[in-house]
Formats: C-alpha cells, sequence, structure tokens
C-alpha cells in the first residue's frame, strides 16, 4: 500500500503547500450556551493540530467556523492572510473530511474523487486522471469504477480523504474522521494520515476526543473546554506540563491529591501537606501562597514504589490490589487519602509487590504539578 | 410479483400460501374486468362465451371516449409535473430550512389528503365556478395538482430525512454551490422517490372521480366522469376495455418507477477516456 502511494506520488510536481489559520477571539453563542468563548489560535502552515476536548467543547463548532458552515458572532478567521470569516464554505478552498465520510453513494470513487474537479470546471479526461492519481495515493489503485457501497469503513475513509486532497488544499479539516472504525483500523489510519500529511506538506486541523489519537497524531494539541481554549502546545508539553487540573486529567490518566501548600520540603521543592500527615513534593504550575488549598497530579508511571514503611511525614501505604495489563502492570495503593493510587509499573522488570504489602511511595518533584485548588 | 417470486425460498410453504390467497382475493375481482372486456355481446358477461376486440375498437371509434381520455392524460400529467415541481422546493424547504408557521403549512398541504374528497369538491366547485375555470384544463391541473402534491410530498419526505445532512456540507465543501450540491446530489439521490412519487400522483389523477365530477361540463369531462355516465345510462362492455387500459398503463407506470429506481441504484457510468488518460498520467 505504502509503495503504492509512494510510487503515485512521484509522478506529481511539487508536495502541497501547506496553508496558515489564524483565529482571533471566535465567540459562538447557542441561546445560552456559550459554544465558542474568545478563541483565539493560529496554525503554522505544514502543521498537524488536534482540537481535543470532550463533547460540548466547541472543538467542532470551532472546526465549522474554519470551514465556512458556522459562522462566529464575533471575531474573525483568517487562511493565508485572507479574511474568510463570513466566506461560504465552497469559496473557501479547503478539504473537509467528515465523520461518516459523506462519499456520494450514488457516485463511482471516481466521480466522487473528480467531483471537486468538477466544480472547479476542469476537464472530464483530466479530472479522471488526477482522481486515479490521487486513489493511487490513498492505496485505493484500480478501485475507481467501484462505488462507496462496495467498501469497507477503513476504505471509504481513504475515498474522503483522497477526494479532499485532490484539488490540494492548503488546508485540510478533519471532524473526528476515524471515530466510525474499529480500534485496529483507527491505529492504523492514524499513522497513515499522519504520514501523508507530513509527505503533502498540507495543513490540517484534526477534531477529535480521543486524547491518544491526539498525542499520536499532533504537531500540537489545542485542548478545548466549554468553549474556552484551556492550553495550547506540542503533545508532550501538555502531558508533562499541564496547565490545570482538567488539562491533566483528560489528557492521559493521572491521580489527584489535595491538600495544603506547606513551604520546601528537605530538597527544596515546594510540598504538600496532605490529609494523612504526610508531605509530598511538586511543582507549582503557578505561583502558591504557603496555606493555599491546593490540589497535586502525578501520572501512574511516574510513581515509584519500595517495599517497606514509610518514614514519619513521607507518603506510605499498602498495595489494595494487582492488575496485570500485559506490558504493564497497574498497581492500587491505599494511602489514607480516600481513593486509592494507581501505580502502572513495567511488567516483569521490577519485583512483583504482593497484595498487602506496606509500600513506600515517592515521585521526582518535577513529575508532580500542583494547581491551586477550584472554588 | 417478480420481486416476491424470489424470496419464496426464504419463506416457509404456509406464509407463502397465505400470501398467494390474500393477493387472489385482492386481485381477482379488478382482473375480472379483463376477460369480460374480450366479450362480444352488448352487455357485461363473464366468462364470454365468444372472444372478440369490438368494444377496444368502439373504444377507439369513439370521438367523446377518445376526447375524455385525452383530457384526463393530459390532466394527469401537467397536474403531476405541476405538483412536482412544488413538492420539491417546499419539500427541501421543509426539512432543511427553519420556516416561521411550518405546522399550517404542512397542515394545508396535507389537507386535501385527508379531508373527505366531496368537501374539497364542493369548494373547488364554488371556488373555480367563480373564476370561470369548470369544464376548462387549467382547472383541471390546478385542482389535481392538489390533490397529488400531499402524495408527492410524503414520499419525498421520507425520502430526504433518509438523506445524510452531511452529503450537501461535503458538496460545499468541495466547493458546489447551494445549487450545484442539489443537482449533482440531493436531486439524483432523490430521483427514485421523485419517479415512484410521480407515478403515484399520475394515477391518483387519473382515478379521480368526485373532484372530476363536480369540474367537468358537457363539452368537457375527464375519463372517470365519462365511466360513470356510462354505467348510469347504457352498461356497455366499453367501459371494461377502459378499465384494462388502465389497468396496463398503471402497471406500465409503475414498472418505469421502479426501474428509475433500479438504475439510480446502479448509477455510474464509467468514463470512456479512462484507460488513456491513466496511461498518460503514468508517462508524466
Amino acid at each position: 500500500m505504502m509503495t503504492n502511494e509512494a510510487s503515485a506520488l512521484r509522478g506529481r510536481p511539487a508536495a502541497l503547500r501547506g496553508g496558515s489559520v489564524r483565529i482571533e477571539g471566535a465567540r459562538k453563542v447557542y441561546g445560552s450556551v456559550r459554544a465558542l468563548d474568545d478563541v483565539s489560535l493560529e496554525v503554522a502552515p505544514g502543521e498537524f493540530l488536534a482540537l481535543l476536548g470532550p463533547s460540548g467543547s466547541g472543538k467542532t463548532t470551532l472546526l465549522m467556523t474554519v470551514a465556512g458552515f458556522e459562522v462566529p458572532d464575533a471575531g474573525m478567521i483568517t487562511v493565508d492572510g485572507r479574511d474568510v470569516t463570513t466566506v461560504p464554505p465552497n469559496r473557501r478552498d479547503l478539504g473537509m473530511v467528515f465523520q461518516r465520510y459523506a462519499l456520494f453513494p450514488h457516485m463511482s470513487l471516481r466521480d466522487n474523487v473528480g467531483f471537486p474537479l468538477r466544480m472547479r470546471g476542469v476537464a472530464t479526461d483530466e479530472r479522471a486522471a488526477r482522481a486515479d492519481r490521487v486513489l493511487g495515493v490513498v492505496g485505493l489503485e484500480g478501485y475507481g469504477d467501484r462505488l462507496p457501497s462496495q467498501l469497507s469503513g477503513g476504505q471509504q475513509q481513504r475515498v474522503a480523504l483522497a477526494r479532499a486532497i485532490v484539488y490540494e488544499p492548503p488546508v485540510l479539516l478533519m471532524d473526528e474522521p476515524l471515530s466510525a472504525l474499529d480500534k485496529n483500523l483507527r491505529e492504523q489510519m492514524r499513522l497513515e494520515i499522519k504520514h501523508l500529511q507530513k509527505r503533502l506538506g498540507v495543513t490540517v486541523i484534526f477534531v477529535t476526543h480521543d486524547q491518544e489519537e491526539a498525542l499520536v497524531m499532533a504537531d500540537r494539541i489545542a485542548v478545548l473546554d466549554k468553549g474556552r481554549l484551556v492550553q495550547i502546545g506540542a503533545p508532550r508539553e501538555l502531558y508533562e506540563k499541564p496547565c490545570n487540573p482538567f488539562v491533566a486529567g483528560f489528557l492521559g490518566e493521572t491521580n489527584f491529591l489535595t491538600g495544603t501548600v506547606a513551604g520546601r520540603d528537605a530538597a527544596g521543592a515546594p510540598a504538600l501537606a496532605l490529609q494523612n500527615g504526610a508531605s509530598v513534593a511538586g511543582s507549582p504550575a503557578v505561583p502558591l501562597d504557603e496555606g493555599a488549598r491546593a490540589l497535586l497530579s502525578i501520572r501512574p508511571e511516574q510513581i515509584t514504589l519500595q517495599a517497606g514503611p514509610a518514614a514519619a511525614g513521607a507518603l506510605g501505604g499498602r498495595v489494595a490490589e494487582v492488575i496485570y495489563a500485559g506490558a504493564s502492570t497497574i498497581y492500587l495503593v491505599d494511602v489514607g487519602t480516600g481513593a486509592p493510587l494507581n501505580v502502572r509499573r513495567p511488567s516483569g522488570a521490577e519485583e512483583t509487590l504482593g497484595e498487602g504489602t506496606p509500600v513506600r511511595v515517592t515521585w521526582r518533584a518535577s513529575d508532580a504539578r500542583i494547581f491551586p485548588a477550584e472554588a | 410479483m417478480a420481486g416476491s417470486g424470489k424470496s419464496v425460498g426464504a419463506t416457509t410453504w404456509p406464509v407463502t400460501l397465505a400470501t398467494v390467497i390474500v393477493l387472489i382475493f385482492l386481485l381477482l375481482p379488478t382482473l375480472i374486468v379483463i376477460p369480460v372486456s374480450f366479450g362480444s355481446e352488448k352487455y357485461l358477461q363473464f366468462p364470454p362465451r365468444e372472444w372478440s376486440i369490438v368494444w377496444y375498437k368502439a373504444f377507439f371509434a369513439d370521438a367523446e371516449w377518445l376526447a375524455a381520455a385525452r383530457l384526463s392524460i393530459a390532466v394527469a400529467s401537467l397536474s403531476t409535473v405541476l405538483a412536482t415541481l412544488v413538492a420539491i422546493p417546499a419539500t427541501l424547504a421543509f426539512s432543511r430550512g427553519r420556516l416561521v408557521g411550518q405546522g399550517v403549512a404542512r397542515s394545508l398541504i396535507l389537507a386535501p389528503m385527508i379531508l373527505p374528497h366531496i368537501v374539497v369538491a364542493v369548494g373547488m366547485y364554488i371556488a373555480f365556478s367563480r373564476w370561470n375555470l369548470i369544464g376548462t384544463l387549467p382547472g383541471f391541473v390546478a385542482a389535481h395538482a392538489i390533490l397529488t402534491l400531499p402524495f408527492l410530498f410524503l414520499t419525498l419526505t421520507a425520502a430526504i430525512s433518509k438523506l445524510d445532512p452531511s452529503l450537501e456540507l461535503a458538496a460545499a465543501s468541495l466547493g458546489a454551490s447551494r445549487f450545484s450540491a442539489f443537482r449533482h446530489v440531493t436531486l439524483p439521490l432523490l430521483m427514485p422517490a421523485i419517479a415512484g412519487g410521480m407515478a403515484f400522483a399520475f394515477i391518483t389523477s387519473l382515478d379521480e372521480a368526485t373532484v372530476s365530477n363536480f369540474l367537468s361540463s358537457s363539452a368537457s369531462k375527464t375519463l372517470m366522469k365519462k365511466m360513470f355516465e356510462d354505467i348510469d345510462f347504457d352498461v356497455s362492455p366499453i367501459v371494461a376495455a377502459v378499465s384494462t387500459l388502465i389497468i396496463v398503463g398503471s402497471l406500465l407506470l409503475v414498472a418505469a418507477a421502479q426501474l428509475v429506481r433500479r438504475l439510480a441504484v446502479r448509477a455510474p457510468r464509467p468514463a470512456a477516456t479512462l484507460p488513456a488518460a491513466r496511461t498518460q498520467a503514468k508517462a508524466a
């Protein structure tokens, strides 16, 4: 499949040139719901940006304002410097892949892929040739005469992709394009879309509610919640330095511990006094006053467990449950603060701690994030 | 019938038997006019003692019968086209747009189907006589378009509700104007429903007797009005011959609509220029 794509691509004069997108102060209100609340962001040429958030976060509304299906109540959208805020979708010249592919069921794949060329007045012969070439790019060479109903979900997805890139749009918009596929195919398509995007150089804005998808595919992730842009940055930055508990909890798994800010620990890192009397270290996301209520977030794989009782003032607990999950093993550790801590360790690499074992619980201060507790 | 024959293997024989009995019960009283129409006596006779096509010849030789048939076909064709031209935009507006007074408008469109035809007929008679439309082609066409509109409206509404709205969005994102999206995407996908609805509307108009009875004049009457008159005054087997012709015509029409449906499902026409284009692309 990949070799087909590569050979078909060699016939192309140049890769697509990615466009830039700029969203400034976009607002959209439906009745009493703020779908978009003053969202501003920029997408660089050739960048892969994921819009990530739970349902109702405004990520799809934001994509639809870029596509032209929604006009923001306030704010401006520009593509390559051109103000397109009120330009109708058919004159924006952007590519779009829909959640359920939206292939035209009465047209062959060739006619589906050729449709945007037909709308642009490209002659029949050239249209067919270009449609066939792009079908080759997505690994469907020789499928031109088939109907969409004769294809599997993954193949329909590829046709939708081919149709959206055949006219070489500067920006490709994708609305949860993988959500209708089963798990294995979804994981395979993630990398295929990513590779294709890199080769074509097209700018992609990709809506998803799947944090893993966003982490794997995107150059940068914009996390939205309740219509607001919460944080935008590289996947690693967001995962390791979330700006608030929502991002920490939404992107990957994490443990939350509540306490009060209590000076610094022995190593000079800010410490948090927990309800159970133990003191734990972390790095504050924002400067915090001593005595303030705070929330600490620590990832399951960044916690170290050692058998043995904890020293006074350090965090200790008892293994409540051991869950073998293949590559890793999950330990639920009761530390006396309510919900047990979720700890993930590589299977086999370390000694197994049996249920009921007393353990010392530690982590590096730089791995834990301390946020002000929300009112 | 041909379709049910194929599925017999999938059902058990008691179901098949019951289906056949019900079909016979439904069809036999209708089909009995066919042998009757081929009789030679001057009255309706079953089974006919002698076979002939004398009553068909009589029909095609009678100017009054032919005029009625011509009027009915003209009225059915024109009113079907008119109702379709109204139904397509109306359905699109109702299902895609947000209109003020949508519920009231919908009720008005469907009213002719719900109200007793005699009520509609009396109302139309009073209005049309004031406008001098009694016994005129525009009068019949307007009346029948109103009567057949509900059937087209309901068929098309059902078909549109099954269409994925993102198809139109996709067309727009790919550069199609609203009209292009309608012409290349929505309309072809609605074609089977339009064909079916039109066939149904045509037959409904042809078959309509109550309103036609009120709107006909002595000089200008539809086939149904003429048949009723004929039955009243002098029962000749011409009525049976006309009935047979109508049955055959209706069946052909339904078959044609079915054909459109099949063709629409199979749609794509391969681009003739393709092999050459493909080699060129490889060479380049």
